[in-house]
């Protein structure tokens, strides 16, 4: 008899956790899909932004009101998708769907970042671009976690400056490693202000100065 | 109080090693995989144990009834009694109101008494009273009363338990069966005055009542508990006496029982009930002596791990209780690990950050469900159809002020037993000496 039940209650044991892993897909489908579309909005603003770019670029009237409108919106965008990445990727059962949202984040990160110093050129945009490059593993928790904070705080009550997020020389996204080479960039917890490599361990004072808040 | 037994070195080391080994190998699953895969994981081991109880159930659902006895077999009562002036009056009472068509013997054993129980003792007409002369324990004193033990079957009873008048009726009966060496019952609390107490008293209706019966189903309860267990008298001449000095006597007693192949059963319609821990710090000293007599005794019988003369107990119950609960004080140790660097990295960004003059938020957009609810909401409803059978079989009416303990009892209790457990564990790992106190009161 015994034997009978010790199937029956593996069975009933894998059972139940294919429901729920199946529950758990649908779910997370529903949530990724939700992303993709996120990049997807802010990859169709950076291509638009490139359309005018090459057709309209003496129009500076049109062109600018354009790019300054969609930078804002993709910027509002990006920074709540670093914040449901970030939650997707501690909750997930799915890594490899969170890799690609991520790579697709990065990238039009990437894109949103060079249209804006494109702008700056073209446009006498008034802001600040920053590149806060941040370690994936655990090597730069602390530093990073306090640069990432002040980066927050400065971001909500100044809107002088629009910040990317990049992982340091991470394997999975190495694509990302031209930004490191184009500013010198060679250890995580380093800020990039307008291609100008920050001296590290900035207080929030300094750091607000230097942003133009 | 009395000092009480110690593992050798050997077997701590083996404890060592086991914990060793196990936290060795959450640490590593904590290190490469997903903290949500290791939910499953774990939600896996305790689904699979819900479902084993409810198949068992499924199987032999007429286990744990009560039967009637056809022939009357002589009985001894023993009741070893220290410092138990509020409780022995009543106990004896209750034993005396037990039906049965032979008269009971009662073997009283005053284990040297300073509160005046002798006093009452010796008032107390019907019974037999032994008088030791210094204080030697509940296992000395048990077996000095089962030495004069002349009857075919005995009961061994806590002084502060108080048995139901029907618990005969319902549980000699099992006896007819030749291969039946004990029968224990359903254990509940006496008194359910505070929360402590009901929680503990729903935790017996479940542990005591049908999870003990199941258990006994596949010849796998090594339980013959200390506040009512009844022994065919010959289990004693062929095992041996209490072991004195034993944190945990009934239950090395039972595994010894289990090393000789005996059977014991459960019968949860028959009802006895006993003071349990009124605070929590007497519950923690009771869980604490219950938790590292387990400990001791498993690792003194580890024999009987993979034991093919017991397959069931040998090579599933024992093995999986053994090893959830190192388990448990593993994943409680990474937790510690974990915790601790959570905490130093939380006051390095705090201090650090307060010293650059930032203030902290917490942005509630962060804030969501988790997909792993769905684990635990799985098994919340699996528990609740596994406690609701627990609570008919035992003919436990739940009232409306169940409801707090109950859900006390499944969402924070635990971990009170996990600390508990792990303490424990890791006492007897280390060596640290105990003392066996009372904690009923």
């Amino acid at each position: 008899m015994a034997k009978s039940v010790y199937v029956a209650a593996t069975i009933a044991t894998i059972a139940i956790i294919l429901i729920v892993l199946f529950s758990v897909q649908l779910n997370e489908e529903s949530r990724i899909s939700k992303i993709n579309e996120e990049v997807r909005q802010i990859s169709l603003d950076s291509e638009l932004q490139s359309a005018y770019a090459d057709f309209d670029v003496n129009n500076k009237v049109v062109y600018c009101a354009v790019l300054e409108q969609n930078i804002k919106t993709s910027s509002n965008r990006l920074s709540s998708l670093e914040k449901t990445l970030q939650n997707y990727k501690s909750n997930s059962f799915n890594s490899e769907e969170f890799y690609y949202a991520k790579r697709s984040y990065l990238i039009t990160s990437m894109v949103l970042y060079r249209n804006l110093e494109k702008a700056k050129v073209s446009c006498d945009l008034n802001i600040k671009t920053v590149l806060f490059f941040y370690a994936e593993d655990r090597s730069c928790e602390v530093e990073c976690g306090i640069i990432g904070t002040q980066l927050n705080e400065l971001s909500r009550e100044c809107k002088t400056f629009k910040d990317f997020h990049f992982p340091y020389s991470w394997y999975l996204y190495d694509f990302t490693k031209i930004l490191e080479v184009k500013y010198g960039v060679t250890e995580s917890g380093t800020l990039v202000v307008d291609g100008e490599v920050l001296p590290k361990g900035l207080s929030m004072e300094e750091l607000s100065k230097k942003l133009g808040c | 109080m009395r000092e009480t037994l110690k593992l050798g070195l050997y077997d701590r080391g083996l404890l060592l090693f086991v914990l060793a080994v196990f936290v060795f190998v959450v640490l590593l699953l904590s290190f490469f995989v997903p903290a949500i895969y290791l939910i499953l994981i774990f939600n896996a081991i305790f689904l699979f144990s819900i479902f084993f109880y409810l198949m068992l159930f499924l199987n032999k659902h007429d286990l744990g009834k009560a039967r009637a006895p056809k022939n009357f077999p002589s009985i001894t009562v023993i009741i070893p009694c220290f410092n138990s002036k509020s409780t022995i009056l009543d106990c004896i009472n209750s034993v005396k109101r037990m039906k049965y068509k032979k008269k009971v013997n009662i073997l009283v054993v005053d284990d040297c008494s300073t509160d005046g129980s002798r006093e009452i003792l010796e008032k107390i007409k019907g019974i037999e009273l032994l008088k030791l002369e210094k204080n030697c324990g509940k296992s000395i004193a048990v077996n000095t009363a089962l030495k004069k033990v002349k009857t075919e079957f005995v009961i061994c009873i806590d002084s502060d338990s108080f048995p139901e008048s029907d618990v005969l009726m319902k549980t000699m009966g099992y006896f007819e069966d030749a291969s039946i060496a004990s029968v224990s019952c359903l254990v509940l609390s006496n008194k359910r005055d505070n929360l402590l107490r009901k929680i503990q008293n729903l935790e017996y209706a479940i542990g005591f009542g049908l999870a003990n019966t199941l258990l006994s189903s596949i010849n796998s309860s090594y339980a013959v508990p200390g506040p009512f267990t009844i022994f065919r008298k010959k289990v004693f001449d062929i095992v041996g006496y209490y072991e004195s000095g034993n944190l945990a006597e009934d239950m090395e007693f039972g595994l010894r029982m289990k090393s000789y192949s005996m059977r014991i059963v459960n019968c949860h319609e028959a009802v006895v009930y006993t003071d349990v821990p009124g605070t929590l710090r007497g519950l923690f000293i009771q869980r604490n002596r219950w938790y590292r007599g387990g400990t001791f005794n498993f690792i003194r019988y580890k024999k009987l791990l993979f034991n093919k003369k017991n397959p069931d107990f040998g090579f599933f119950v024992m093995p999986f209780l053994f090893a959830t609960q190192v388990l448990i004080v593993a994943v409680l140790l990474r937790m510690v690990l974990f915790f601790a660097n959570d905490i130093y990295t939380f006051v390095s960004i705090f201090s650090q950050y307060i010293s650059l003059g930032g203030f902290f938020s917490i942005p509630l957009i962060n804030i969501f469900i988790p997909p792993t609810m769905l684990f635990f909401l799985a098994s919340y409803v699996l528990i609740a159809i596994y406690f609701a059978i627990c609570f008919t079989e035992a003919n436990y009416k739940l009232k409306w002020s169940d409801i707090l303990p109950l859900l006390v009892l499944i969402l924070i209790y635990p971990y009170f037993i996990s600390f508990t457990y792990s303490q424990g564990y890791l006492k007897e790992v280390f060596g640290v000496g105990e003392k066996w106190r009372r904690v009923s009161m």
